[in-house]
């Protein structure tokens, strides 16, 4: 079947292309297509620690991860399947002093906005955590709701809810070019050559989102982060299975369990930033690390190793690195891209795409149905940047300080 | 005792795709890996260390940049590393590479075990390690996949046969290629990667050899690449429906 | 600039037209315009010559290396036998058949001759004579033990430059691998591992011999231009059999070798004619399930499936996290790599960390109830079912077929 035209048109199949056909599909009954030019949930989205952080300073980003956490309850009802969705509690574990007004900050965020969660002493860390010295953790938060999840099932539960609302979807068709007439988006280019009309095209392509828009359309204040993990070599006796996540700020870093190894994330003291201009389509040909993470493992471990001693010896199995991309003010762009009308984008994740995803969702089929939208969407607003050079060194120095300077997970 | 192990810098993905543009090659990505069979290599060393002493030195013949595989290769316990080196071997085919190799034994004083995987991914020919072991007038032991015993004098595998498999014991020197299924490999840490980062490489090339000139390199070698190109048959997927059809497919698949 | 060989650009000639940038498999050819080549990366392959249009690019060498002088090409093409309690391996016979194809390719047609290690009883002479060999040559050496590599390599070696044959095919078997790789160094020759299509250049009268490089991604034409014989290995299954003809004269003669054979220090303690367990990484045929498998029994299945195929089970990131199958089985991303020759996929849908890790194997059949499951876009053959349907009447019709 060709298309040749739709109400809607959605660009990239991650999972916030994908959060947004589903929630756009439950609110309107417009022709909604969506294009992808890899396969589905294959680019940043298939490299995520996937970890569904509840707690943040902000109400308004803990209500976008409670519209996700809602979405995957509803997805797994209608798919009746888990999406490898886990409850495995979280663990946020401080040492140092100024991190406890922190940790305070974000439990009283945490239980006004209702929350569960609870102190727990060093035993009860270790306890829960067995691998871990907890000798130098001074104040440690459990939030037992807190959980992770399969990324790239969550983004094909997405679009197979999606599907059934009639949501068209194409695969290894890209787009090459949005169109516009006089101010108004009219359609989009596709790589096929065909040219597809529609009144509103939402630019969700990650890593790849300035080069969709920019120069004929504006410019966006993000550009790809390398964020990545290790995961260890499998020994269930020490890292059991069920063990909640654990996010340790004063180590930059957190750890989840993996098929009996540990996933351990660490934040490199100065984070890679990339210019996309210069990127191939599939991270598959970015080469993330020459020396597969041991160079900037060997650099950012010092502040882990009071947690996890014997991390010089634990052998390490996979390194996984990917894009996310980053702004920096560390807060998403989601919003209708001035000044052209129909024309909309939903991109700059700053490491939290899987958690924020079906919020994300939500706000931006709200602000593209001119619904009320259920959170301040001023925060996420494209336009909150002025005077922006998408590929500049500058701006790559200031998205990379933004994921270097981040606290939390 | 001494062991030389084999190494061989490949690319990390051997996926090449077609530019729907240009209708040209691209290659995915230019990383590279040590030849996942060699690692397979480096650990029989290891194991037959661990029983024996002695010392353990890794080699690859390749660029410059093919340090990388030499530490790689020391990530997983190898002692000592040399890279052989020289713009003069640039296009040597599996003859050429072999007898180079060759030398470096012989330059290297010999060994008792020289070691190397099974194949290599980028080409899949196993011919260097019963190359190597022509040049020397070395018995050969092919696909290992299992060392039983080793002592000073001797070592005791099991190889893969094309019936079964076979128990060889061999004195010294021997060239063995090795399987996959000979061990299990150990994932590195942090200790291993700082200690082969910190390793001094050894480079010798090809005026500290003793070759003919002749027969190395693209011009000393015996086959040419004449052409490569993406595979014609690149079909479609082919839908069946039903699980008789199915099974007619695999059987003239593995007949 | 480099003294040593390299690709040399005529900028005069070049178009800019940067059509060798992307011929280059090795990424050594860059450049804002003209090409720049990496000499590092470069393996002097020469395909960028081939690519150019304008002929702006050549093999630069120094005078002082010579390329060797050609030697003698006989008029023969030799297939190594291999015979194992009395029957001869199948590959052998298909080679013989391509030998016959092959011979009426030159312009003066070739003598397809089958080499023995030791004697042929009538049977088997028979058997070769009417596959199309024309000559049965047996090399006898009393102290010959036919299993050591060694001592094969030395009587072909032997014989090879005694009678100088123009090509010398063997079956890409374990032994003949060995056996050939170490001949070939011996004789300093080249030698082609597994091609999959050989033919006569009709000018140059060499042979080329095409076989898959990079997990079969592409195809590589190779030619041994100034050494001889020309040797090949090929898969038992490529090549394709003649129709026998049993009326054909046997000929046969035996060769006497007079060298010694190498000394070989090593002794076989045992000799077992079964299949040994492989890991996942090794085997040539991988039965894999997904989370469509949907419990644990269910993959009995996929243990029937592999025992018929003599292959081994592995599984998704779900099958392993359900713990239905072991991590060591996993394949993927953060699993294992695979490169079989036949990967059965089976309720998998084919999510990039999966299909990441199976870009190796050479066939792909993907069972899936769900037509629309990308696991398709990577197979080469699909059904679209339930897996405890389809699985069940597979195991069935193969039990019955093979
Ligand atoms: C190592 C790592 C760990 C992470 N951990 C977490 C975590 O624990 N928790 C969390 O919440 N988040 C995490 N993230 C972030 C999360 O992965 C991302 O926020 C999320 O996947 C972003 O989704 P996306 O849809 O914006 O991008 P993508 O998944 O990259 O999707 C964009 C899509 O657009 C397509 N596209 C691009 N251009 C075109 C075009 N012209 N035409 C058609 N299609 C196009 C691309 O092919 C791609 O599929 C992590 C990220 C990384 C790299
Ligand atoms: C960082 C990271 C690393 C990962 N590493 C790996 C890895 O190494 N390996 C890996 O495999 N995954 C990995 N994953 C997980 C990956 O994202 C997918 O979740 C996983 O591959 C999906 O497994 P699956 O195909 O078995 O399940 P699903 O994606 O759920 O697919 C099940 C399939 O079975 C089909 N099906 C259902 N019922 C039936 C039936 N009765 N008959 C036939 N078909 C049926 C469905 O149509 C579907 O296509 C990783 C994920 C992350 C985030």
């Amino acid at each position: 079947m060709l298309i040749k035209s739709a109400d809607i048109i959605i660009i990239g199949g991650g999972l916030l292309g994908c959060a947004t056909a589903y929630q756009l599909s439950k609110r309107t009954s417009c022709s909604i297509v969506l294009y992808e030019r890899n396969d589905i949930a294959s680019q940043a989205t298939s490299r995520a620690a996937c970890l569904l952080t509840r707690a943040r300073t902000k109400p308004a980003l803990m209500s976008l991860v409670q519209e996700t956490y809602d979405c995957i309850a509803e997805l797994s009802q209608l798919l009746n399947d888990s999406l490898g969705y886990t409850e495995s509690g979280s663990i946020t574990a401080v040492s140092e002093l100024q991190s406890h007004v922190a940790l305070d900050d974000l439990y009283v965020a945490a239980t006004v906005f209702g929350l569960q969660a609870s102190w727990i002493d060093g035993h009860q860390v270790k306890s829960k955590l067995p691998w871990m010295e907890t000798s130098s953790v001074t104040k440690a938060l459990y939030m037992p709701t807190d959980a992770y999840i399969d990324s790239a099932m969550l983004c094909n539960g997405y679009l197979t809810g999606a599907k059934q609302n009639g949501v068209g979807v194409t695969t290894r068709v890209g787009v090459t070019n949005i169109l516009s007439h006089a101010n108004q988006v009219t359609g989009v280019e596709l790589s096929t050559g065909e040219i597809v009309h529609a009144p509103i095209v939402i630019n969700a392509t990650g890593a790849w989102i300035n080069r969709m828009i920019y120069p004929q359309f504006a410019a966006l204040a993000t550009v790809p982060v390398r964020s990545h993990f290790w995961i260890s070599e499998s020994i269930p006796t020490i890292f059991p299975i069920n063990q909640p996540f654990a996010i340790l700020p004063d180590a930059r870093a957190f750890t989840r369990p993996d098929v009996g190894g540990l996933i351990i994330g660490i934040r490199e003291p100065e984070c890679v930033a990339y210019d996309p201009s210069q990127w191939p389509d599939d991270i598959d040909d970015v080469d993330f690390s020459p020396d597969n993470g041991w160079s900037t493992l060997s650099q950012s471990v010092n502040l882990f190793e009071k947690y996890f001693p014997s991390i010089h010896d634990l052998r390490i199995a996979h390194y996984v690195a990917g894009p996310s991309c980053y702004t920096p003010d560390s807060m998403f762009i989601v919003g209708p891209l001035e000044p052209t009308a129909g024309l909309y984008v939903a991109g700059g994740c700053c490491g939290g795409g899987v958690a924020m995803s079906g919020g994300i969702g939500r706000m931006m089929s709200e602000i593209v149905l001119g619904e009320t939208c259920f959170v301040d969407q001023s925060l996420f607003s494209p336009s909150r940047f002025v005077d922006v050079h998408p590929y500049s060194a500058t701006l790559r120095k200031q998205c990379a300080d933004a994921r270097s300077n981040k606290k939390g997970g | 005792m001494i062991q030389i192990v084999f190494v061989k810098q490949v690319p990390f993905s051997t996926k090449v795709k077609m530019d729907p543009v240009t209708h040209t090659l691209v290659r995915s990505g230019v990383r590279t890996q040590v030849n996942p069979y060699d690692l397979h290599a480096v650990r029989a060393a290891i194991e037959v260390k661990d029983q024996c002493g002695g010392t353990v030195v890794v080699v690859t013949m390749g660029p410059p940049s093919a340090v990388a595989v030499l530490r790689e290769a020391m990530m997983h316990g190898a002692d000592e590393a040399v890279l052989v080196s020289d713009a003069a071997f640039a296009g040597s085919d599996t003859w050429s590479t072999s007898y180079i190799l060759s030398m470096v034994v012989r330059h290297l004083g010999g060994a008792d075990i020289q070691w190397f995987g099974k194949q290599a991914i980028d080409g899949d020919t196993a011919q260097v390690g019963p190359g190597v072991a022509a040049q020397l007038n070395y018995p050969q032991i092919t696909e290992m996949n299992q060392l039983i015993e080793v002592d000073e004098h001797s070592v005791t595998v099991q190889k893969v046969t094309d019936y079964g498999y076979r128990v060889v014991k061999s004195g010294f020197p021997v060239v063995i290629t090795v399987n996959k299924e000979a061990n299990q490999l150990l994932s590195p840490s942090l200790n291993d990667w700082l200690r082969a980062e910190n390793a001094e490489i050894r480079t010798i090339n090809a005026s500290s050899l003793q070759l003919d000139m002749s027969k190395v390199g693209l011009s000393g070698s015996p086959t040419r690449v004449k052409r490569i190109e993406l595979p014609s048959t690149k079909q479609d997927i082919v839908m069946l429906t039903s699980a008789h059809e199915l099974a007619q497919v695999i059987k003239n698949l593995r007949k | 600039m480099h003294h040593t060989m390299h690709i040399q650009l005529d900028k005069q000639s070049c178009t800019g037209c940067q059509l060798c940038f992307s011929s280059c498999v090795f990424g050594a050819i860059c450049g804002a315009e003209y090409p720049d080549i990496d000499i590092e990366k470069c393996t002097l392959c020469g395909v960028c010559m081939d690519s150019c249009p304008s002929d702006a690019l050549s093999l630069y060498q120094p005078q002082t290396i010579q390329t060797s002088s050609p030697v003698v090409d006989g008029d023969a093409i030799w297939v190594l036998v291999e015979i194992h309690n009395q029957t001869i391996a199948p590959v052998v016979l298909e080679l013989i058949g391509e030998a016959t194809r092959l011979s009426t390719q030159f312009k003066v047609s070739k003598t397809v001759c089958a080499v023995v290690m030791g004697e042929v009883d009538e049977p088997n002479g028979k058997l070769l004579t009417a596959y199309g060999a024309d000559l049965i040559l047996c090399i006898i050496q009393p102290s010959m033990n036919q299993l050591f590599e060694e001592h094969a390599s030395a009587a072909l070696t032997f014989l090879a430059s005694t009678f100088h044959p123009s090509v010398i095919m063997v079956g890409a078997t374990s032994f003949g691998r060995a056996v050939s790789a170490r001949t070939a160094s011996l004789l300093y020759t080249g030698l082609t591992a597994d091609c999959t299509e050989l033919r006569v250049d009709a000018v140059t009268q060499n042979l080329l011999q095409i076989r898959p490089a990079f997990s079969g991604n592409l195809m590589a034409t190779i030619e041994t231009p100034h050494h001889r014989p020309q040797m090949a290995t090929i898969r038992q299954g490529v090549m394709k059999l003649i129709i026998p003809d049993y009326n054909r004269l046997m000929n046969i003669k035996q060769v006497r070798m007079e060298n010694d054979l190498p000394m070989i220090h090593a002794t076989m303690l045992a000799n077992i004619a079964v299949q040994a367990t492989q890991s996942i990484t090794s085997s040539d045929v991988i039965v894999a399930g997904g989370k469509g498998m949907q419990q644990a029994a269910n993959f009995q299945y996929l243990h029937q499936l592999a025992s018929i195929l003599g292959g081994q089970v592995a599984g998704s990131r779900v099958a392993v996290d359900n713990g239905w199958i072991g991590y060591d089985c996993q394949v993927g991303q953060t699993g294992k790599t695979v490169s079989p020759s036949l990967y059965i996929a089976c309720g998998i849908s084919g999510q990039i960390q999966h299909v990441a890790a199976i870009s190796g194997a050479q066939t792909i059949i993907a069972i899936n109830c769900d037509p629309d499951a990308p696991i398709f876009r990577y197979a080469h053959y699909g059904i679209v079912g339930k897996v405890e349907e389809i699985l069940p009447q597979l195991i069935a019709s193969l039990q019955q077929i093979v």
